[in-house]
């Protein structure tokens, strides 16, 4: 996978970190600068290189390892228990019968949902 | 001190980040423009920094930081679908869960690493209520009915409400898998474009097309006279699979898709697009009269992707009672982070809103130009550094007349002036510009600019008033290009800009919102007779809007624009010397 061709990537702009003073730019340069002469490579640089595009594969399979676990060993009991249930409402309903619910639950005005991600 | 609010929009597609000073926009940006990913759903952090340069603060100035959805109930819509469909939906979960275990689910986490905050407070908001805030409170409205409709947020697809003062209600909603942007996505794939990014380009297609496919729609979508509807879920595979459509979809509509990137459209395809605009007009339109008669408002504020929608807007305004119509330029998941932000300031701390009447107004949207803006030195530099021939003029009236000759004179001209715009529409600060009235313009740009479906349309950007003596407006302005009108039966010496089916996407533009743009129209005016100019956005295909005067100078040199109008420089093509490491735009931006 690391040795894959890759597309090019369009090259970026990075914006300066904020200095706290007021930039109509907002710390964007008008040009990406010139990049930086490297100087002689340090060995673990080089190490490190060679060796984390061959450690993202590994992780990126063992992450697949355990999605597919997870899903076959954690999902099968409940989705087994669930499926007969249309928690999804999927099933056709009678034609023109309205799709709007009204909605009971306004969280965005509840102190305490507003603070947290659910 | 100041209060300041961030909003941030992530992780989806077209990441974003808004800075609010107490309760007004001071800017606003999409990820994609800096990190040249067109769509990119990373974290906004160029966006961010961007936003906190232009106030000169830092994070730790900011009052309070907005999220824009609820990814805990956007998880529980995943786990339900998963389960529902075990274990048919084994790939989608799969590609999806990684995703939620580095990102969504320690989403404040993340938001506090990349941002570099420590105490600030962090305020989740529903994605469907970022969209109505990103509407209602940036209108001109003291109150409004409001209507969302998107592919999804957590559990609604559409929402509708009320907005008055400095609150807002969504009292009715459509609830996954019935989506009309879904459906709208699932033909965007089935005629052969990208989904969520191709959305435009069927809106674009439709004209060619005639209604024939509508019944076989109407067998994938059920109308409620009220305007909700259900999809008839088994033709669709998009809530557990990594298509939007299957076989049985096919079936229904005779034929299989159309192959991605094939040239030539072959008429069928085209009279689906058409077809399928047709049931989104007829839709919206219903939704529309069924939540005024609701409500009794007069105003409609709209948000969410489909409120892109610019055909389907028009019809809202000239068939449903309502009497006014708002819609932000950047309607879709973008708008998220000025709508929690605008949510924060206006029901969180609960801030007086005030538009209409004597009291002094609080802020209002009527304008797009939130991104950075460069002044003559930065531009100087880079093209000091390209050793690019240049001439300087003297002022903004200067550069008006100078641009209009060019137009005049049958150039197509690059555009880059002041802010860049907030949203998917090139308003005048970011444009290709061109003259309308000339017959093979749209080909030229199209096929020769910008590498794109001969097909695509272009817009006009018109004097605000000079728009209803071209246009089918009805007094309406249209100052984010939001609109489609008939141009006038006598006034289609405007081939260019006049769709098929004599149609226009309207760009009205005023002294007041876009001074120079104005005062080159004007110019331009002066010269032709004719008060519009071509306005495309600033890009070619696959490449994100021009952020930058460097993005400006190589997209200029990469493609056969004629003249570059970069702030007060001038650069004719014929001048410039040849720039082989500037490397052609079809190696660097891949096709959508």
């Amino acid at each position: 996978m690391a040795d894959a061709p890759q597309e090019p990537r369009p090259q970026g702009v990075e914006v300066a970190a904020p200095t706290g003073v007021a930039q109509p730019s907002g710390g964007v340069p008008a040009r990406v600068p010139d990049p930086v002469p490297e100087g002689p490579v340090p060995f673990y640089t080089r190490f490190w290189r060679w060796w984390l595009p061959k450690a993202g594969v590994i992780a990126g399979k063992q992450n697949a390892v355990l999605a597919w676990l997870t899903y076959h060993l954690g999902l099968r009991p409940v989705a087994v228990f669930m499926r007969r249930q249309d928690r999804l409402d999927r099933v056709t309903k009678p034609v023109g019968e309205t799709g709007w619910h009204e909605r009971e639950d306004p969280i965005h005005v509840d102190p305490d949902r507003i603070r947290r991600p659910v | 001190m100041p209060q300041y609010i961030l909003g941030i929009s992530c992780f989806y597609h077209d990441s974003a980040a808004a800075l609010l000073r107490d309760g007004e926009l001071v800017a606003a940006a999409s990820e994609e423009r800096f990190t040249r990913i067109k769509h990119d759903a990373a974290f906004p952090t160029n966006a961010a920094r961007f936003c906190l340069n232009v106030a000169g603060i830092t994070i730790e100035d900011v009052h309070a930081i907005g999220f824009y959805d609820k990814p805990m109930l956007k998880l529980e819509r995943l786990l339900l679908s998963h389960l529902q469909h075990f274990p048919k939906s084994k790939d989608q979960f799969v590609r999806a869960i990684p995703a939620w275990m580095k990102e969504k689910l320690p989403i404040r986490k993340v938001i506090r690493k990349e941002l570099g905050s420590r105490r600030t407070p962090i305020w989740f908001c529903e994605h469907h209520v970022s969209h109505a805030a990103s509407t209602f409170f940036a209108s001109p409205f003291q109150e409004a009915a409001i209507l969302n409709m998107d592919g999804v947020g957590e559990w609604a697809t559409a929402t509708s409400g009320v907005g008055s003062g400095n609150s807002l209600e969504l009292t009715h909603e459509i609830r996954f898998p019935h989506s009309l942007g879904l459906l709208y996505s699932a033909f965007t794939g089935y005629l052969g474009f990208k989904v969520n990014s191709g959305e435009y380009k069927v809106m674009g297609l439709a004209p060619y097309g005639q209604p024939t496919q509508v019944d076989r729609i109407k067998q994938l979508i059920d109308i409620a006279p009220d305007g909700s509807f259900r999809l008839d879920m088994k033709h669709f595979d998009f809530d557990f699979g990594m298509r939007m459509a299957n076989e049985s979809f096919f079936e229904v509509m005779g034929r299989g898709p159309r192959d991605h990137g094939s040239e030539g459209m072959e008429p069928f395809y085209k009279d689906v697009a058409r077809s399928l605009q047709e049931v989104v007009n007829e839709v919206m339109v219903k939704q529309a009269c069924a939540l005024h008669e609701r409500t009794g408002m007069k105003n409609l504020c709209m948000a969410g992707g489909v409120a892109l929608n610019c055909v389907a807007n028009g019809h809202v305004l000239r068939e449903s009672p309502f009497e006014r119509l708002f819609v932000q330029p950047a309607a879709g998941d973008a708008g998220g982070a000025l709508g929690v932000a605008l949510w924060i300031h206006n029901m969180v701390l609960g801030h007086e809103r005030t538009v209409e009447g004597d009291a002094p107004h609080t802020w209002v949207m009527d304008r797009a130009d939130w991104g950075p803006a460069f002044d003559s030195d930065a531009i100087r530099a880079v093209l000091d550094h390209y050793g690019a021939a240049f001439v300087e003029l003297d002022d903004d009236e200067a550069v008006a007349r100078a641009t209009a000759k060019e137009i005049a004179a049958g150039k197509v001209i690059g555009w880059f002036q002041g802010g860049m715009e907030y949203g998917p529409r090139a308003l005048g600060n970011r444009s290709i510009l061109g003259d309308p009235r000339v017959v093979d313009m749209r080909d030229r740009i199209n096929l020769k600019i910008k590498f794109r479906e001969g097909f695509r349309p272009f817009a006009p950007s018109v004097l605000a008033e000079k728009a209803d003596e071209w246009f089918d407006l009805r007094g309406h302005p249209s100052p984010f290009m939001l609109l489609v009108a008939d141009v006038k039966e006598d006034k289609r010496t405007v081939p260019a800009v006049t769709h098929v089916d004599g149609s226009a996407r309207v760009q009205t533009v005023t002294a007041e919102s876009a001074p120079l743009y104005y005062a080159m129209l004007k110019a331009f005016e002066g010269e032709t007779g004719c008060p519009l100019v071509i306005n495309t956005s600033f890009n070619v295909r696959g490449e994100p809007i021009v952020c930058t005067p460097e993005d400006a100078f190589q997209c200029f040199i990469r493609t056969h624009m004629d003249t570059l109008v970069v702030g007060r420089f001038l650069l004719r093509k014929e001048d410039q010397r040849p720039y082989p490491e500037i490397r052609d735009a079809r190696e660097v931006f891949p096709l959508d």
